[in-house]
């Protein structure tokens, strides 16, 4: 016992040190041997860029992130490559593919046909976007939307890429992207989580999705994604027990909390007032929460703008309603996760029904935030974690290919927020396998979203095991020339 | 004492010769370097004379009270070494001064500590003659706080004191220099604390631009053109236990990237004139600037509201805050209706002033809360979505002259919008969806205004026909009761709903659902549905299969222990009335491997007749879930002596490869009290199986009684 007492006086932050230690000078000094950075300038200014303070002026204040979860293919939406039709079926040159790495499933194929895409391609709006078939109602929207078309990453595999693309390190241990925001600017609406998390399932083959890809990492808990479930109750075991009322509930929360605070004087963990946090906001979220959920109030045509679908809780469409809500009320970042984009093989099977699960309410939801006068506040990025290769994975029948892990260049769209609308940004070749103008890696991409924010990605840091972590570790570059 | 006396009188005097010698000669006389350490003790020393000459004052002021002798003994005591004290400090100061300080602080500051000085040896001189000695005294009371004053404020700078409570901030906008704005607040920061114009350490003063462009002792700054040589630079670079390294150690560092950007700079000219809007887009510094101009964001000319009025607006339904650091402008949103009150859009005013934005959507906005929103003289944007405004309420806002976006989707206004735009001039969009304005009513606003961007949204087109979704079981329940009502239902409200239950697809001319009249069951059902509505294509078909709930235990316990994977409810879950799903969450599944399942039913006091017993389970021959090879069922009224009633192989059916069955097996009509399963699976699949000679599972959910 002493000895962990004696853990937990070694872990007090700063701050709170500093709160006891006013009593006396001679505390303070004691408090710089423990501490030894206490009275560095360093660490003082790190102060200055903490919680709940902007670095400038922020473009967009909420974010809503469609992560397309399983790497749609970039060929069969966004990145028209007209070369792979003539050069159907003929190997991929050496040349362009310089060394590539390739996944287990396709390093032992002694052939890389390549393979043009079975969906017809044609040019949208004013901008003159190309987009395919397969996606006819983002199409509508091409003039208010920014696609990427060189986006890059470094995983090859769907978890560390994903991981890589929510928290900036492919190993999973650190903060998400909301849970940063969480952390830089608070929340808007304090009867809500900063960051929720949403999750469907697509018919097409599918890739899992892990509640580290929200995880607050080393942040305080309060910063993590909450993940609202599809069924009667949004998020489980935030309502009332039979027989408890909210009266009861309030008289317990105090209890509660006066035990709390005790537990905090004796071992000063500052999880303990991340817990009082929590069970406050869940208090606050008891009637907040239902509010949001409702979707009852909707007009009738909402209902045809983001498909018959949009009521059927779980959907995609469901969730970019239900996403739209939360944003609405002040939610910094809804994360939304579509799961099915896999598509090693039976590409031409399985990619028209998740576009079609998707396309719709995707679009909808940029036209919905706009005709509320939200879209310049509000950033929209929808894309996956990496791309697919321009060859066909397995063997290219008459009908059907499939295409592998491709992360050397990917297609993503953002909208609102402070990007441009009807802007293409980046180039690949003529084979849709190299990029040769404009590459965002992914730090870049986490970079410029911050900056949209209002953060300096270079300046949201926080101290943990001994350094100073970022989200973009130590790279990163916003892209200036998509911003507005 | 009297010795003592002689001895400092005597070496006072000597110093004050020195002194006036050296003050007389000033710069003509070169101090030694040895001195500079006595020199910069001063700081130290200064203390006592100021405390003592304090406490000669307060002993002559209580002189009274004290008993003659020890007055002045004490008095003689502290005199002798307040005059000594105070002669060394400022001998100590001299040689601190020439060290290079040259201002007027410090033309004051010289002067008066030099006189305090000579006033102390006046007064151990006069001490006999009280009235001198008194006056003498609070004079230089007097003048060590004035001393003091000009000392400290060469040290900490001249603002010192007040410093914390002055806001001096600056904002950078478009017209600042790129100088003003970046490099300065640098050098401001990290080396005008010994390089102004009180203390310019080096020659070096950096306060201002004039001084700091005729450089130091060593020269200019920077030299254009050769960075990486320019003092600004170098000095900075040069390592940590370098004499030359600058700032000195121990005094806060420039960061990296603050030498980055005096670098960028500096390559890009050290232009001092160049204007932030002035830069080049292509040049080193735009990322900076893009930075601070948007620091700055628009630039407002009314003051920033305290920032403790703006904390304490902030509560749990309440967001205020300001749209950037340093900018004076606020952005406030109200969120939650349930607990809307009406005071938190009034509690507001107290920042009318720098109110930009306003978020108000869903809440019960009315005619009074406009009043108060017509008093926020800076709004631009205002956002009442959804909430209960006419077009009467809003003709108050023609007070805020700013306002530039205006949202009023949802809201009850009409077509006398227009009247409300005459009064909003500068008005550049507005949004308009979901109102009962239609689309001629939008072109001739459009026509009246043809500067405003009017958003009309998404109107649903009559040729898109979107597919309905299926219909669903109200209750969701796929276990019924034989006096529950099947209902269907469907999210949207005027569906019509057919349905068949003899397996036929559904179409339009099939039975209409009626939800005056449900139906009911008694045996394994299958419906299959669609729904139909106006203005939407037709649902898929969907299909549902019901089972008759039969007689419910009272309690089931599981007598085996389940296959972890699937355990995690207990035996009670067998008899739930939940049947599990395709998907086979854990939630409704039990699994058996190995072992068999075995479950003790309880029917209590009065059982009933049982004739038939139904066990469900899922078949996926990739994932080994087969039927129970071997189903036993014992009866008997006490747990622990029950026959033997039923012991049956279950057919493998080898066509069905994926799905889930009941198996129902007819028993003798008994009425037990207890009842008790045994389904064993395979420990060896049957040879045709693709895990042939592999342990099967059994994974069931529900038992049924009949």
């Amino acid at each position: 016992m002493d000895k962990e007492f004696l853990e937990n006086r070694f872990n007090i932050n700063r701050r709170h040190f500093l709160g006891k230690a006013a009593l006396g000078l001679g505390s303070a000094a004691l408090g710089s041997l423990l501490v030894p950075d206490m009275f560095s300038g360093t660490s003082s200014q790190a102060e200055k860029l903490q919680a709940g303070i902007r670095h400038f002026a922020p473009k967009a204040k909420r974010i809503i992130m469609l992560v397309q979860n399983g790497a749609p293919s970039q060929l069969e939406s966004f990145d028209y490559k007209p070369l792979l039709h003539k050069m159907h079926g003929q190997d991929l040159p050496e040349s362009v593919r310089d060394g590539q790495r390739l996944t287990g499933m396709t390093s032992g194929q002694s052939k890389f046909p390549l393979v043009g895409s079975k969906f017809a391609f044609r040019q949208y709006g004013q901008s003159g976007t190309w987009v395919s078939e397969l996606f006819p109602n983002i199409a509508k929207i091409t003039d208010d939307i920014c696609v990427i078309k060189s986006m890059h990453t470094e995983a090859i595999n769907h978890d560390p890429a994903l991981t890589f693309i929510q928290t900036g390190a492919q190993q999973g241990n650190r903060p998400s992207m909301g849970a940063w925001m969480s952390y830089g600017l608070g929340s808007e609406n304090q009867n809500l989580p900063a960051f929720c998390v949403l999750l469907s399932r697509g018919k097409g083959n599918g890739q899992g999705v892990y509640s580290k890809l929200w995880s607050n990492g080393f942040l305080e808990s309060i910063h993590q994604g909450v993940q609202f479930s599809a069924s009667e109750d949004p998020i489980l075991y935030l309502n009332n027990p039979d027989g408890i009322d909210m009266k009861n509930r309030r008289k317990m929360l105090d209890h509660l909390e006066a035990l709390n605070a005790q537990g905090y004087e004796e071992f000063g963990d500052p999880e303990i007032h991340a817990k009082i946090k929590q069970y406050e906001m869940a208090y606050r979220m008891q009637t907040a929460v239902p509010e949001v959920t409702d979707l009852s109030k909707e007009p009738d045509h909402i209902i045809k703008m983001y498909g018959a679908d949009c009521l059927t809780p779980g959907t995609y469409a469901s969730n970019c309603l239900l996403a739209r809500k939360l944003s609405e009320s002040g939610v910094r970042f809804v994360q939304l996760y579509h799961q099915g984009w896999d598509q090693h093989n039976n590409l031409v099977g399985e990619m028209p029904q998740q576009a079609k699960d998707v396309d719709r309410a995707s679009a909808a939801l940029v036209q919905d935030l706009k005709q509320r006068g939200l879209l310049d506040e509000t950033l929209i990025i929808w894309g996956g974690e990496f791309g697919r290769t321009n060859y066909c994975q397995g063997k290219l029948t008459d009908g059907n290919y499939g295409r592998d892990h491709h992360p050397r260049c990917y297609s993503i769209w953002m909208a609102g927020g402070g990007v441009k609308g009807g802007i293409t940004h980046g180039e690949t070749d003529e084979f849709g396998y190299n990029i040769v103008k404009d590459p965002v890696h992914v730090h870049d991409l986490q970079a410029t979203i911050l900056h949209l924010m209002g953060l300096d990605h270079e300046k949201l840091t926080y101290k943990y095991l001994g350094r100073r972590f970022r989200l973009t570790d130590v790279h990163g570059h916003v892209v200036n020339d998509i911003i507005a | 004492m009297r010795n003592l006396r002689n001895s400092i009188a005597t070496v006072v005097f000597c110093m004050l010769a020195l002194l006036t010698f050296l003050l007389f000669f000033d710069h003509k006389v070169e101090i030694p370097v040895w001195l500079q350490p006595v020199g910069r003790l001063h700081p130290l020393v200064l203390h006592f004379p100021i405390a003592i000459v304090v406490l000669l004052a307060l002993l002559e002021v209580f002189s009274s009270y004290l008993e003659r002798a020890s007055y002045l003994l004490v008095r003689e005591f502290m005199l002798l070494l307040m005059t000594f004290s105070a002669t060394v400090a400022v001998l100590m100061g001299y040689f601190l001064y020439r060290e290079g300080y040259d201002s007027e602080v410090m033309f004051w500051h010289k002067w008066t500590g030099v006189f305090v000085a000579y006033l102390s040896y006046v007064m151990l001189v006069a001490d006999k003659a009280l009235l001198v000695y008194k006056s003498v005294l609070f004079t230089n009371v007097l003048l060590v706080i004035v001393a003091g004053h000009f000392g400290a404020s060469l040290t900490h700078g001249v603002d010192f004191v007040f410093e914390p409570i002055r806001q001096t901030e600056p904002t950078a906008y478009r017209d600042t220099t790129v100088f003003a704005a970046m490099i300065h607040p640098i050098l401001e920061s990290k080396c005008q604390s010994c390089h102004n114009a009180q203390k310019h350490k080096g020659g070096l003063d950096v306060s201002s631009l004039e001084a700091l462009l005729k450089g130091g002792e060593n020269g200019p700054l920077w030299q254009k053109g050769n960075i990486e040589e320019s003092a600004l630079i170098h000095r900075a670079m040069l390592p940590m236990d370098h004499k030359e390294h600058m700032p000195p150690e121990g005094k806060p560092q420039l960061t990296d990237s603050e030498v980055q950007l005096l670098k960028d700079w500096l390559a890009a000219g050290a232009n001092t004139t160049m204007r932030l809007s002035e830069v080049d887009k292509n040049s080193k510094l735009m990322p900076y600037v893009v930075e601070h101009l948007e620091t700055g964001a628009d630039s407002y000319d009314f003051e920033a509201a305290n920032s403790k009025v703006i904390r304490e607006l902030n509560g749990p339904y309440r967001k205020v805050e300001n749209i950037a650091p340093n900018s004076p402008a606020i952005v406030a949103s109200i969120f939650g209706s349930a607990a809307f009150d009406r005071k938190s859009i009034a509690e507001l005013s107290a920042v009318r002033e720098q109110i930009v934005q306003l978020n108000l959507s869903y809440l019960p906005v009315n005619t009074e809360d406009l009043k108060v929103i017509a008093g926020f003289t800076n709004l631009e944007k205002l956002n009442l979505n959804f909430t209960a405004v006419s077009n009467e309420d809003l003709k108050g806002l023609q007070k805020c002259s700013k306002l530039k976006a205006l949202s009023l989707s949802g809201t009850s206004v009409d077509e006398g919008i227009a009247d409300v735009l005459d009064l909003l001039p500068a008005l550049q969009r507005i949004y308009l969806w979901n109102t009962s304005l239609t689309s001629s009513h939008i072109e001739a606003l459009q026509v009246r205004f043809p500067a405003l961007q009017i958003e009309q949204g998404f109107q649903p087109s009559e040729e898109d026909l979107l597919p309905l979704t299926p219909p669903e079981l109200a209750s969701g329940k796929m276990i019924i009761g034989s006096d529950d009502p099947v209902v269907l239902t469907h999210q949207l409200g005027d569906v019509d709903i057919r349905y068949t239950l003899d397996q036929s697809e559904p179409d339009s001319s099939s039975q209409l659902f009626n939800a005056e009249q449900p139906f009911y069951f008694d045996s394994v059902v299958t419906i299959r549905t669609i729904a139909y509505k106006e203005g939407w294509q037709p649902s898929t078909v969907k299909s549902f299969q019901l089972y008759p709930k039969g007689k419910t235990p009272v309690s089931a316990q599981l007598q085996t222990k389940p296959y972890r994977t699937f355990s995690a409810i207990d035996g009670a879950s067998l008899i739930d009335d939940v049947k599990g799903q395709q998907n086979l969450s854990p939630i409704a599944w039990l699994a058996f491997v190995g072992e068999p399942l075995e479950a003790l039913f309880d029917f209590g006091e009065k059982p009933s007749v049982i004739h038939e017993i139904g066990l469900s389970y899922a078949q996926i021959d990739w994932r080994r879930f087969a039927p129970p090879k071997r189903v036993k069922v014992w009866g008997g009224n006490q747990p622990d002596s029950m026959a033997l009633i039923l012991d049956q192989e279950v057919p493998f059916t080898r066509e069905m490869k994926y799905g889930l069955k009941v198996e129902k097996i007819k028993l003798p009509k008994t009425d037990y009290r207890y009842y008790k399963l045994e389904a064993a699976p395979y420990s060896a699949l049957p040879g045709w199986h693709q895990h042939a000679g592999k342990q099967s599972l059994v994974v069931t959910d529900q038992v049924f009684f009949y």
